[in-house]
């Protein structure tokens, strides 16, 4: 029940001082709303502070019923609600919305029309709910809806009342437009309303601000947006050849800005491999790659922190903040982060990427430098920075040996350059500076040899078919060797130990842990070392019976070298020759990793490995 | 905290048949990929729990580094059953062995529990023994702070007992020393530098976490000059 202005202020008396009405700026009205906002300002004090209503409204020369209604306007209302004070003093000012009060017209009592569309939609059972269905359906398209249309809408609203008999003498019946307009405005309203995204009410990150390194490090991975390309040597010839772009993955540490650390994959879409690489980069020493390019060079004192000593490298990073990538999700990515690195590991909420800023914002900063290469992409289809059209069909002249050099160059010269936020210091002078400050948590040395993020286990059973040796099923392949050659050991189950990159052999343990030592896969699948991806690619197109299965390797470097123009084709190209060549950091990894009962020394591995030549396209040819 | 409530009246014992589970036996429930996906999900390893925790929320993560500060309890499993509440799944957030006895804990938003189930759950678990209450999260945010300053120790601490590291004889001789020093600081008790720096702030934060020397931790996170002070029980035993 609305009261009057005298009972508001008998319950709330502190509104009897116009000291504590709020203040609102006059500047903005015209001369005569001012004149008219000072007048009720002045009656209205007046009032309060006690004097006659009569004798004010005498003053001002108005009735004192409009006095009256002033002060009402002002202080009256439902006391549970706060009320109206200085706002009621601007004249013409609407304060409530306004709602019909008399009956609708009919043609017996006309009368006006105003507020008859809201009446009709707060009377009429249903009503509402069945436009307001209208225009979510039409906000949601499906396949047995409709594109909504004032027109349309408001056949469905005359319908409606059709539909429930509504008398033909009533508003909207008795007017020439059916009530169009008001349900014009409806419906446009109620779709701007609709279009408003919603906030969103939940907690996407924490409300600390972390300024301590490797309390939290976000790390993201981003399509380069640029095109390389590679040149092929073929038939003592060379042939220039565009790829696909590149995916670059980033660590970011988020109290110093630090860059930890950058892997740029050569996959078709990065996956948990390459998630697992970077992870390793944040413990292992890092190798700056040997400058090709003319004019480019690291600046002096360039590097990631990992580059820094072992004690930076023994520190344990509280929480790797990621989004929701099918690479980060996988079982190895979260069991080497919660076990082997010990951190705390988030997914953010899906399309919420402001709950990590730092890493969003470090591939908005290095686009800047890429943006400048003339075979860039820009950031959307209609950027004019993009490289034209015409272009296309010859390589870039950016290599992507060059563009790998730019990343790292741009990357490592980030950390040593002094920012503002840091109060002019570079991020990896903070980082020595906390390291040298703060207590660290470390991580266990007795770990240290465990950290490889690239050794995989499984278990399975061993095998034998009529007049075969024993063997284990790994990858569509068979491995055979004389560790698994003793008839107890058959159909039983044991584990197997793997380095993702390079599954020539596997190390074979029972489930008791004791060593029964080496598996090798068939000799056809020996000849160069391959990871799981590429045995994963070369199984999936046989498969296809796009290649022979008798020598799969061979025949998967001819399919690509066949379709070589194809960029995504060379870029896998590109990727397997690294990987075949890339055998001394793995051979070292093995022998730390897998125990010293391997067939051969390193020492005579390596020699065994020498002899070996390099990959090169020209070698199928000459096999042919 | 808000208390459900368990009021066993004719009514609610009918609504009793509206709950079911497969096992009250606490085991953390697999995540599905979707939820994973969908949810603010926070993956950590713990102490008091055997294998890594999967937190549906920032509060749940809060909740569970609090559940590992607080002495009084032994051990939690997060999203420990599945029951059936009018034909529809739902899991409680945490199963915890608060000074040996057991109860569930749910976290919400205020106001987002439909009250007729929280009855229906909490007669359920009433009948099963199990004292079920609900916290909202902004309560349990509001130790956010102090809570984020625990976890290194937590994570320092889960995995060198998932190594099996033995620290009894330098906790004893930091024990000692602190002793002696009276009011001592972190700097005092452990060497930067020093060859088995990592078993001495094993063995510190081990007597840290069992509240044998105490830390505040509310404002600001554990540094070289945090004032180590011995648990008065212990102060006196000695």
């Amino acid at each position: 029940m609305p009261s009057l202005w005298r009972q508001r202020l008998i319950a709330q008396p502190e509104w009897g001082v116009m000291r504590n009405w709020p203040s609102i700026d006059i500047s903005v009205f015209s001369s005569y709303q001012r004149k008219r906002f000072q007048q009720n300002f002045d009656a209205v004090k007046r009032a309060l502070q006690g004097d006659a209503l009569r004798d004010i409204a005498h003053d001002i020369r108005i009735h004192p019923s409009a006095l009256t209604r002033l002060l009402n306007r002002c202080l009256g209302g439902s006391l549970e609600q706060e009320p109206t004070l200085t706002m009621g003093l601007i004249p013409r000012h609407r304060i409530h919305t306004g709602m019909r009060r008399k009956p609708l017209s009919s043609n017996n009592s006309p009368s006006g029309h105003a507020h008859s569309f809201t009446y009709l939609l707060n009377t009429v059972s249903g009503l509402k709910q069945h436009l307001t269905k209208i225009i979510k359906h039409a906000k949601q398209p499906s396949r047995r809806g409709q594109n909504i249309t004032p027109k349309a809408f408001h056949s469905a609203f005359i319908q409606y009342l059709r539909g429930t008999n509504w008398p033909q003498d009533l508003y909207p019946f008795n007017v020439s437009s059916l009530g169009y307009e008001s349900a014009r405005k409806y419906l446009k309203q109620k779709q701007i309303e609709q279009g408003i995204p919603k906030l969103c009410k939940r907690i996407i990150s924490s409300t600390q601000v972390t300024s301590r390194y490797l309390s939290s490090v976000e790390i993201d991975a981003q399509t380069i947006d640029c095109h390389g390309a590679v040149t092929v040597a073929l038939n003592e010839d060379y042939e220039d050849l565009r790829i696909s772009r590149i995916h670059l993955l980033q660590a970011r540490d988020v109290g110093t800005g630090c860059v930890l650390g950058y892997i740029l994959s050569l996959t078709p879409t990065y996956t948990a491999d390459d998630v697992l690489a970077l992870l390793s980069l944040l413990v292992r020493p890092w190798k700056p790659i040997s400058l090709t390019a003319p004019g480019l060079s690291y600046p002096p004192g360039g590097c990631f922190p990992a580059e820094l000593g072992e004690e930076y490298r023994q520190l344990m990073i509280g929480m790797i903040r990621m989004d929701n990538a099918l690479a980060h999700l996988a079982h190895k990515v979260r069991s080497y982060i919660c076990n082997t690195l010990g951190a705390s590991l988030n997914f953010g909420l899906v399309k919420q990427p402001k709950g990590r800023n730092t890493i969003e914002h470090a591939f908005a900063k290095l686009n800047i430098d890429i943006h400048r290469l003339p075979s860039t992409t820009g950031s959307h289809s209609q950027d004019p920075v993009k490289e034209p059209t015409r272009h296309f069909k010859k390589a870039p002249l950016v290599s992507l040996r060059v563009l790998e050099e730019t990343v790292s160059v741009i990357l490592a010269e980030h950390n040593i350059r002094p920012v503002g936020n840091l109060g002019g210091q570079s991020p990896l002078s903070q980082v020595r500076y906390q390291c040298a400050q703060h207590l660290f948590a470390i991580r266990p040395p007795s770990i240290k040899n465990n950290l490889n993020a690239f050794i995989g286990d499984r278990f399975v059973t061993i095998q034998q078919d009529k007049n075969h040796t024993p063997h284990i099923h790994f990858e569509g392949v068979r491995y055979r060797g004389d560790s698994i050659q003793q008839a107890m050991l058959v159909r039983t189950k044991v584990n197997i130990q793997f380095d993702r990159r390079d599954i020539r052999r596997l190390s074979v343990n029972t489930l008791k842990g004791e060593s029964l030592g080496y598996v090798y896969a068939p000799k056809t699948w020996q000849r160069f070392p391959h990871s799981l991806t590429t045995r994963k690619y070369i199984n999936r197109i046989i498969r296809k019976s796009l290649i022979e299965r008798d020598d799969p390797l061979s025949g998967y470097f001819n399919y690509l070298l066949k379709h070589r123009r194809l960029p995504s084709h060379a870029l896998e190209m590109v990727r397997v020759y690294r990987e075949s060549i890339d055998e001394n950091d793995k051979v070292s990894v093995l022998e730390n990793e897998i125990s010293s009962t391997a067939l051969l020394t390193a020492q005579q591995r390596r020699n065994v490995l020498k002899k070996i030549p390099a990959w090169k396209p020209d070698m199928i040819n000459r096999r042919k | 905290m808000i208390q459900a409530t368990t009021s066993t009246d004719p009514f609610t014992l009918e609504a009793l048949a509206n709950t079911a589970s497969d096992s009250l036996v606490p085991n953390q429930q697999d995540t599905p990929r979707g939820l994973l996906q969908q949810a603010d999900c926070y993956l950590q390893r713990f102490i008091k729990y055997p294998g890594i925790v999967v937190c549906h929320s920032y509060a749940e993560f809060i909740h569970a580094i609090w559940l590992e500060m607080d002495v009084d309890v032994t051990s939690f499993v997060p999203q420990p059953f599945k029951l059936y509440v009018h034909g529809r799944c739902y899991i409680p957030d945490c199963y915890v062995i608060h000074k040996g006895q057991p109860q569930v804990i749910e976290l919400k938003a205020e106001g987002q529990f439909n009250v007729a189930w929280l009855n229906e759950i909490a007669l359920y678990f009433k009948w099963h023994d199990l004292p079920f209450s609900v916290i909202s999260n902004d309560a349990m945010l509001s130790h956010e702070t102090e809570a984020l300053h625990w976890l290194p120790i937590i994570q320092l601490l889960a995995q060198a007992n998932e190594i099996g590291i033995q620290t009894e004889k330098i906790e004893f001789k930091l024990l000692d020393k602190s002793y002696s020093l009276g009011t001592s600081y972190v700097g005092n008790l452990i060497t930067p530098g020093a060859t088995d720096q990592y078993l001495e702030r094993i063995a510190l934060y081990r007597l840290i976490y069992a509240h044998r020397l105490l830390v505040d931790l509310r404002y600001r996170p554990l540094s070289w000059d945090t004032e180590l002070s011995l648990c008065p029980l212990y102060g006196d035993n000695d």
